[in-house]
C-alpha cells in the first residue's frame, strides 16, 4: 500500500492541520511537513516524469539531493518550477503542480518514449548528428517538446529579492549535530559566527536519529539562540565557495509559490566573507543500481527513516530494504519500530552481532548475503521484488509494497571542491573525502567521512575551536560536550555498486534518475571510447539537471571503473561546481530591476523640470530634461518651439550635467598646456577657451572649456559622458607620466549647477537680472568669465556658446541652483524665456556645427573635425606623436560636413552610410561606404532633417550628392553635402 | 535670500527621509566642507601644520577627530576633509587659509557636492549591508571609510556607536534615499 501518516511521532505540529492541493487535487498535512511528506502522507506515489523515458517516478530522497519529486509551484506572477518538493516547506494553500506530463501525470502519452528507449541510448542526438545535420532538424521539435523539466515563468517577476554582505570569523556550512558542535565552540572562544541550514530548522539527523543526540541538539540550539555572537539563517543554503572565503548563499525568505507579504523578500543573496569556514554540510546517500530502482515507491533507506521519524509517514507497511552498510540497521530498526514489515536484505555474509542484536530486536528480518534485483513495481508502487545472491544464480520473488537502498554514503565535499580542493578516495568508507584544500575551510562529521554521532560532534568542536583560536579568540570554550551513547555505531561497508541482473524481472537499472541515465548507458558510453569522468559527464549527461548528479556520481563513476577494470581512485570523480543547488535567478539581480538597475543623478534643477512637464532622456546616469511638453503639443511641435525661441528670443537649458573639474597647484597651467592639444598657456586669468584633448593614440578623446580663475588655479568643463573618464585620464597622467608635476585635480560636477542662457535676447535679459553689471562686448566678451552674486546668491557667469546664439552659462553652487533658475525664469519672462530640453540643444548645435559625442566616437581626429588649425605646433601635448602618425594625416581620411535632404524635405538619419550609388543593400550588392552621418535633428531654421556626418575629402566635396541609405529604416535619401556650419558661418551672432 | 545649508530645505531631496524601526535617516546641514589636499611629498608638512590646529593630533588613515566647532576627516593619502555645521565656508577658510602653503596644498569647496545624511540605529548597517561590502564589526566611532553603497561612492563616518553619517555626491542623494527608503521597507 502507499504512503500513510502514523498516528503518532515525528517533529510535525499536529494541531497545525494545512490544506494544499496537488494537480488539483485538495489534501491536508501539517505544520512541519515538506510538501514531500505531506504528498506521502496522503498515499501519493506518482510525483513526476523522467526527463526522456517520462517513466513514472516518486520521491526517492528527504533533502536537497531529490532528483524526482519536481513540481511547479503557485500561479501567475507566483509561479515557479523545479522546485524540488522534498525542500518546500508546506504551507495553507500551496497549489502545487506535476511536470513534464502530457495529458496528465497518471495519463502521460509521452511515456511511450519508453517504448523506443532502445532507440534512445545516452547520446542518440549526437549520433543522428552524424548522418546528416538536416535530418536533425525534422525531429529536434518533437524532442525539444518531449524532454525537459518544468516551464520558467514568462511573467515578469515583481518579486522583491536582497542581496545582503555579512562578515564574521567563522562560518559553518550546514547546522547538523558537527556544524552546532562547531559553532558553540567557535562562539565560546569568542569568534563571531554565522551558520548556515538549508532546512527550516536546525539540527539535521540530529533531530530525530537517537535520543542522546537530541538531547545536545536542543541545548545547543537554545545556546545558540542566546549568543549574541552567533548569527542563525535557516533556509539558507551556501552554494558556492569562492577566492578569499567569499561563501556565496541564498535564504529562501518567501514561500515558493504563495503571494508575499508586502516588502516581504523572495530571496536573500547573501555574500559571506568568512576568515575561517567549516563545512559540516553531511554526507549524501546513494542508492543501489537494480532493475526498476527508479520506479514510484523505491526510495534511499535514509530518507524512508526521515520520513518516518521526522514527519510521521511510514512508506508503506511491507518495506524491503537492500544495503551494504551498517547504518540501514538503523532505519530498518526504525521503520520496524513505526509498525512496518521490514526484510532487511544485507549484501555482506557476515555482520557484527550488535547489528544482527539490533535488527532482532527490531523484529527485522534480517537476510544476509542477499540484495535486492529488480522491483516489480508500475506507477502505483512495487507490489513486489526480485531477491537473490550476489552471484546471480539464484533468485525469488518477494511480496512488498516499498522499497529501500543503500549504497553507502558520499561526503558532501561540493564547497571544498568549489575552491580548487581535491577528492581523495577512501577505501574504508568507499567514498571520496576531502583531500588537499586552497583555502581555509575544513570539513567536519559526516562530510569529513565520520558518519557516527559523537565523532561527528568531536570533529566539529575540535575544528570550531581550532578555528578561533587560530584567529586569537581563546576565551575559555568549556569542556566539549559528549554524547552519552550506549554504542557507538559502526560504519562499515562493502562496495557494491550495481545488483547482479534478474532472472525473473525485466527493467532499466538506473543511475541518474534524472537524466535517464542507466547503467547500460554508462557502459556504452565506455565501449564508445568516452573513458573519462568527464566525458562520460558530457555524453551521457549523468551529474546534470537540479540535484548535479548528487546521488548518481560516484555510482556511475564506480561502474565506469568497473567497466576499464580499475579503481575507483584512479577513474577519480568530476568536479563539483557551483551552485550546490539551484539558485533562483531573481537572486543574482537583487533588486537591480527596472528603474532601480542603476541609480539615478539627477541635477539639482530637476524637480522644476519634472514639474514644468519635462520629459527626461537618460545620458549615463543623469536624467537631462529632453523637452517640455505643453498642453496641445505633441513632441516634435515641443521641441521646435523650445529651438525656435532660442533662434528668435531666449532659452534657458540645463547643463549642470557638464563635467567640471578644479585644477589647481603651481604647475597647473604645464598640465593644461599638455593636457590639451590647443594651446592655453597664454590664457589669461578672466578667461575661458575653447579645449580640445587627444589620446595618446592621436583621436580626439573629448573637449570642452577650460577658465583660468587664478595663476595657479583652473576650472574645466568637459562633455557629459566623458566627464569620469577625463578625470581618470588626468588622474592617470599626473600620478603615473608626470609625477613631478604639482598639480591636484577633483571632480566639482556637483559642486555646481549650470544653466544655459541662449538666443538674441540673452544679454537683455541677463542684464535685467543683473542690473549693476556691464554685460556689453566690452564689460564681457565672448569666452570672458566674471564671479558675481544674483539675487545674494553667488554665480559664475561665462560667455560661452553652444548654439551658436549669444549666449552665456550661469553657474551657481548646487544648492542655490533651483533659486537661480527661479529668479533667471522670472525675469525672463519679459525677454520671452523659455526652457528647452537636449532634444533642441541637439538641433541648435547641429546648425551650427559644434560637435558632440556622435563626433567625438574615438575615431576622428581634429582635422577630420575642421579643427586642425587649432593643433599646436611647438608644444608637446597627450597624442601629438599618435596624431604625426601617416594614416592620421592622410588626404582621403573622412572629414566633417554638413549634409541636407537633395529635395530639401525628405528625412534621413544618424547612423546612415553615406554611399555613392543608391543600393547597399543585399548579398552582391554592397556598395563601398564614403562616410557616415554622426548627428540628424530637424532644424528650424531650414525647416528639414540637417545633419552631421563624415565623407572622405568632404571639407573638398561641398556641393555633391550623395545617398544617405539606412537599410534597417528601408531609407535612401539623396544628400548634398555643405559646409558643417549650416548656420551664421562667420560667428556674428555668438560674438554679437 | 535664504541660502539652504541641507537638501531638503533646497527642495533637492524628497522628505521625509526614509525610517523603520530600529533605523532613522537626517540630513545634517553642511556649513562648510573644505578638501585640503597636499602636493606629492608635502604630505608630512601639512599633517604636521593640521595637527597644530589639533592639541599635535591629526587623524590617522581611516580616521576623524572633531574638534570643538569643526570635524577633521581623513579623506585619502595627504588629503583630508573639514567640516562644519556651525562655523561657514568662508569663515573656517579663513582659519585654514593661512596654514596653506600654495607651493603645498590645495583647499578646494565641496561644500555643495555633498550632502550628509545621519544614519542612526542598530538597523543601519543591516541596511547598508545590503549594498555595502564593509565589515561594520571593526567600523569604531571616530573612523572613516569610502567605500561604495548601492554602487555609489560614499564616505562614513562612525560619529558613535549608534550613529553613522554618510556622505554622498548631491547628484545621488536622491538615489540612495530611495535605496534606504526601499532597504528599510522591509523592516516596518
Amino acid at each position: 500500500m502507499p504512503g500513510f501518516r502514523l498516528e503518532q511521532g515525528g517533529l510535525i505540529d499536529r494541531s497545525t492541520p494545512l490544506n494544499f492541493r496537488f494537480d488539483g487535487k485538495s489534501m491536508s498535512g501539517f505544520a512541519g511537513d515538506t510538501l514531500a511528506s505531506a504528498l506521502l502522507a496522503n498515499g501519493v506515489q506518482l510525483m513526476g516524469r523522467s526527463f526522456k523515458y517520462h517513466r513514472p517516478r516518486g520521491v526517492y530522497g528527504s533533502g536537497s539531493e531529490e532528483p524526482n519529486a519536481l513540481m511547479t509551484l503557485g500561479r501567475g506572477q507566483e509561479e515557479e518550477s523545479n522546485l524540488r518538493a522534498t525542500m518546500v516547506d508546506l504551507y495553507d494553500g500551496l497549489d502545487a503542480r506535476s511536470q513534464n506530463a502530457w495529458p496528465s501525470l497518471n495519463l502521460d502519452l509521452l511515456s511511450a518514449n519508453s517504448m523506443i528507449s532502445a532507440f534512445l541510448p545516452a547520446g542518440f542526438y549526437y549520433k543522428i548528428f552524424l548522418g546528416s545535420a538536416n535530418f536533425w532538424l525534422l525531429p529536434e521539435y518533437f524532442i525539444r517538446r518531449a524532454a525537459g523539466l518544468g516551464y520558467p515563468n514568462a511573467l515578469d517577476n515583481e518579486d522583491d529579492f536582497q542581496h545582503h554582505y555579512q562578515h564574521c570569523d567563522v562560518l559553518v556550512a550546514g547546522g547538523g549535530t558537527s556544524g552546532l558542535a562547531a559553532a558553540l565552540a567557535a562562539a565560546r572562544s569568542g569568534a563571531s559566527v554565522v551558520i548556515v541550514d538549508e532546512h527550516a530548522r536546525l539540527g539535521g539527523q540530529g533531530l530525530w536519529r537517537n535520543a542522546e543526540e537530541r538531547v545536545f541538539v536542543d541545548a545547543a540550539l537554545s545556546e545558540l539562540e542566546a549568543n549574541p555572537k552567533i548569527k542563525v539563517l535557516t533556509r539558507t543554503t551556501a552554494w558556492g565557495h569562492y577566492d578569499d572565503n567569499m561563501v556565496a548563499c541564498i535564504q529562501i525568505e518567501g514561500d515558493p509559490g504563495a503571494p508575499l507579504a508586502p516588502h516581504q523578500p523572495r530571496a536573500r543573496a547573501w555574500h559571506m566573507r568568512a576568515q575561517r569556514v567549516i563545512y559540516a554540510t553531511g554526507a549524501i546517500e546513494r542508492p543501489l543500481v537494480f532493475a526498476n530502482n527508479d520506479r514510484p515507491g523505491v526510495m534511499l533507506a535514509h530518507a524512508a527513516g526521515s520520513f518516518a521519524s521526522k514527519f510521521g509517514v511510514l512508506i508503506g507497511k511491507r518495506i524491503l530494504l537492500a544495503t551494504n552498510n551498517d547504518d540501514s540497521y538503523a532505519h530498518a530498526s526504525i521503520l520496524a519500530q513505526a509498525g512496518a514489515e521490514v526484510t532487511l536484505l544485507d549484501a555482506r555474509s557476515a555482520v557484527s552481532a550488535a547489528l544482527t542484536a539490533q535488527a532482532k530486536a527490531a523484529q527485522v528480518d534480517l537476510r544476509l548475503g542477499q540484495t535486492v534485483l529488480a522491483a516489480k513495481a508500475g506507477k502505483a508502487g512495487p507490489s513486489a521484488a526480485e531477491i537473490g545472491a550476489l552471484d546471480g544464480k539464484s533468485s525469488s520473488l518477494i511480496d512488498c509494497d516499498a522499497i529501500a537502498s543503500s549504497g553507502g554514503w558520499s561526503p558532501s565535499i561540493h564547497l571544498h571542491s568549489h575552491t580548487g580542493g581535491k577528492a581523495e578516495w577512501r577505501d574504508d568508507l568507499q567514498a571520496f573525502v576531502a583531500g588537499k584544500r586552497l583555502q581555509e575551510g575544513v570539513t567536519v562529521g559526516a562530510a569529513a567521512g565520520l558518519f557516527g554521532a559523537q565523532d561527528a560532534l568531536a570533529s566539529g568542536w575540535q575544528q570550531g575551536l581550532a578555528a578561533a583560536q587560530d584567529l586569537g579568540h581563546h576565551q575559555a570554550s568549556g569542556e566539549a560536550p559528549r554524547l552519552e551513547l550506549a554504542e557507538a555505531p559502526t560504519t562499515t561497508i562493502m562496495p557494491l555498486w550495481s545488483c547482479p541482473k534478474p532472472k525473473i524481472l525485466k527493467g532499466k537499472a538506473f543511475v541518474d534518475f534524472q537524466n535517464d541515465a542507466s547503467a547500460s548507458d554508462v557502459a556504452m558510453a565506455n565501449q564508445e571510447g568516452y573513458r573519462s569522468v568527464e566525458h562520460l559527464k558530457r555524453y551521457t549527461t549523468l551529474g546534470m539537471g537540479t540535484d548535479q548528479g548528487k546521488t548518481s556520481n560516484i555510482n556511475g563513476h564506480a561502474l565506469l571503473a568497473e567497466a576499464q577494470g580499475r579503481a575507483i581512485a584512479e577513474v577519480g570523480t568530476t568536479t563539483f561546481r557551483p551552485p550546490y543547488s539551484p539558485v533562483t535567478l531573481g537572486a543574482f539581480g537583487g533588486p537591480h530591476t527596472g528603474m532601480a538597475f542603476a541609480p539615478i543623478r539627477r541635477t539639482p534643477m530637476q524637480a522644476l523640470h519634472a514639474a514644468a512637464g519635462a520629459s527626461f532622456v537618460e545620458a549615463g546616469l543623469w536624467y537631462r530634461a529632453e523637452w517640455y511638453s505643453r498642453p496641445g503639443e505633441d513632441m516634435w511641435a515641443s521641441i521646435k518651439r523650445e529651438a525656435l525661441n532660442v533662434r528668435q528670443a531666449v532659452g534657458m537649458c540645463d547643463v549642470s550635467t557638464l563635467g567640471k573639474i578644479d585644477v589647481q597647484g603651481p604647475d597647473a597651467q604645464e598640465f593644461i598646456q599638455r593636457l590639451y592639444c590647443n594651446g592655453m598657456k597664454t590664457l589669461p586669468v578672466g578667461k575661458v577657451r575653447y579645449g580640445l584633448m587627444l589620446r595618446d593614440d592621436g583621436m580626439v578623446f573629448d573637449d570642452g572649456t577650460v577658465a583660468r580663475l587664478a595663476d595657479q588655479h583652473y576650472y574645466m568643463t568637459t562633455t557629459t559622458a566623458k566627464a569620469a573618464a577625463v578625470l581618470a585620464h588626468m588622474e592617470y597622467h599626473l600620478d603615473v607620466v608626470w609625477p613631478d608635476l604639482k598639480v591636484r585635480v577633483a571632480s566639482i560636477t556637483d559642486q555646481w549647477a549650470g544653466m544655459s542662457i541662449a538666443g538674441p535676447r540673452s544679454r537683455e535679459m541677463l542684464q535685467a537680472a543683473l542690473p549693476g553689471l556691464d554685460l556689453s562686448n566690452e564689460g564681457l566678451p565672448f569666452m570672458g568669465f566674471l564671479d558675481t552674486e544674483l539675487n545674494g546668491l553667488p554665480i559664475r557667469l561665462l560667455r560661452i556658446s553652444f548654439s551658436g546664439e549669444l549666449a552665456y552659462e550661469v553657474h551657481t553652487p548646487s544648492r542655490f541652483g533651483p533659486q537661480v533658475w527661479q529668479v533667471l525664469e522670472q525675469v525672463g519672462q519679459d525677454f520671452g524665456l523659455m526652457a528647452y530640453g537636449t532634444e533642441a540643444l541637439g538641433a541648435l548645435r547641429i546648425e551650427k556645427g559644434h560637435v558632440a559625442g556622435g563626433e567625438l566616437d574615438g575615431r576622428t581626429t581634429p582635422a577630420d573635425m575642421g579643427l586642425g588649425k587649432m593643433v599646436a605646433k611647438k608644444k608637446d601635448f597627450i597624442g601629438r606623436l599618435g596624431l604625426m602618425r601617416e594614416g592620421l594625416s592622410r588626404d582621403d581620411r573622412p572629414r566633417l560636413v554638413g549634409l541636407m535632404p537633395a529635395d530639401g524635405r525628405s528625412k534621413f538619419v544618424a547612423g546612415s552610410q553615406l554611399t555613392e550609388a543608391k543600393s547597399v543593400g543585399g548579398f552582391g550588392q554592397i556598395t563601398k561606404s564614403l562616410g557616415w552621418v554622426s548627428s540628424a535633428h530637424f532644424s528650424v531654421e531650414h525647416g528639414c532633417t540637417i545633419a552631421l556626418g563624415f565623407v572622405e575629402n568632404g571639407d573638398r566635396r561641398h556641393g555633391e550628392t550623395l545617398y544617405a541609405a539606412s537599410p534597417l529604416d528601408g531609407l535612401h535619401v539623396p544628400v548634398t553635402l555643405v559646409s558643417p556650419h549650416m548656420i551664421d558661418p562667420q560667428g556674428e551672432r555668438q560674438h554679437g | 535670500m535664504d541660502k539652504p545649508l541641507r537638501l531638503t530645505d533646497a527642495g533637492l531631496l524628497s522628505a521625509p527621509l526614509p525610517a523603520c524601526p530600529g533605523f532613522s535617516m537626517d540630513e545634517r546641514p553642511i556649513a562648510a566642507l573644505w578638501q585640503v589636499a597636499a602636493f606629492k611629498g608635502c604630505g608630512d608638512s601639512l599633517t604636521a601644520k593640521l595637527a597644530g590646529l589639533n592639541d599635535g593630533n591629526t587623524p590617522a588613515p581611516g580616521g576623524s577627530l572633531a574638534s570643538k566647532d569643526f570635524c577633521l576627516l581623513w579623506a585619502g593619502p595627504d588629503q583630508w576633509w573639514l567640516t562644519s555645521e556651525a562655523v561657514s565656508q568662508e569663515a573656517l577658510a579663513e582659519r585654514f587659509a593661512a596654514l596653506i602653503d600654495p607651493e603645498e596644498a590645495t583647499m578646494l569647496d565641496l561644500s555643495h557636492a555633498r550632502c550628509c545624511l545621519r544614519l542612526t540605529g542598530e538597523r543601519r548597517f543591516d541596511i547598508l549591508n545590503k549594498s555595502c561590502f564593509v565589515d561594520f564589526l571593526h567600523f569604531r566611532p571616530g573612523d572613516v571609510i569610502m567605500t561604495q553603497v548601492e554602487q555609489l561612492a560614499v564616505t562614513l563616518l562612525a560619529v558613535d556607536e549608534d550613529t553613522t553619517d554618510l556622505y554622498v555626491t548631491t547628484s545621488f542623494a536622491q538615489a540612495l534615499v530611495d535605496y534606504f527608503d526601499h532597504g528599510c521597507a522591509e523592516y516596518r
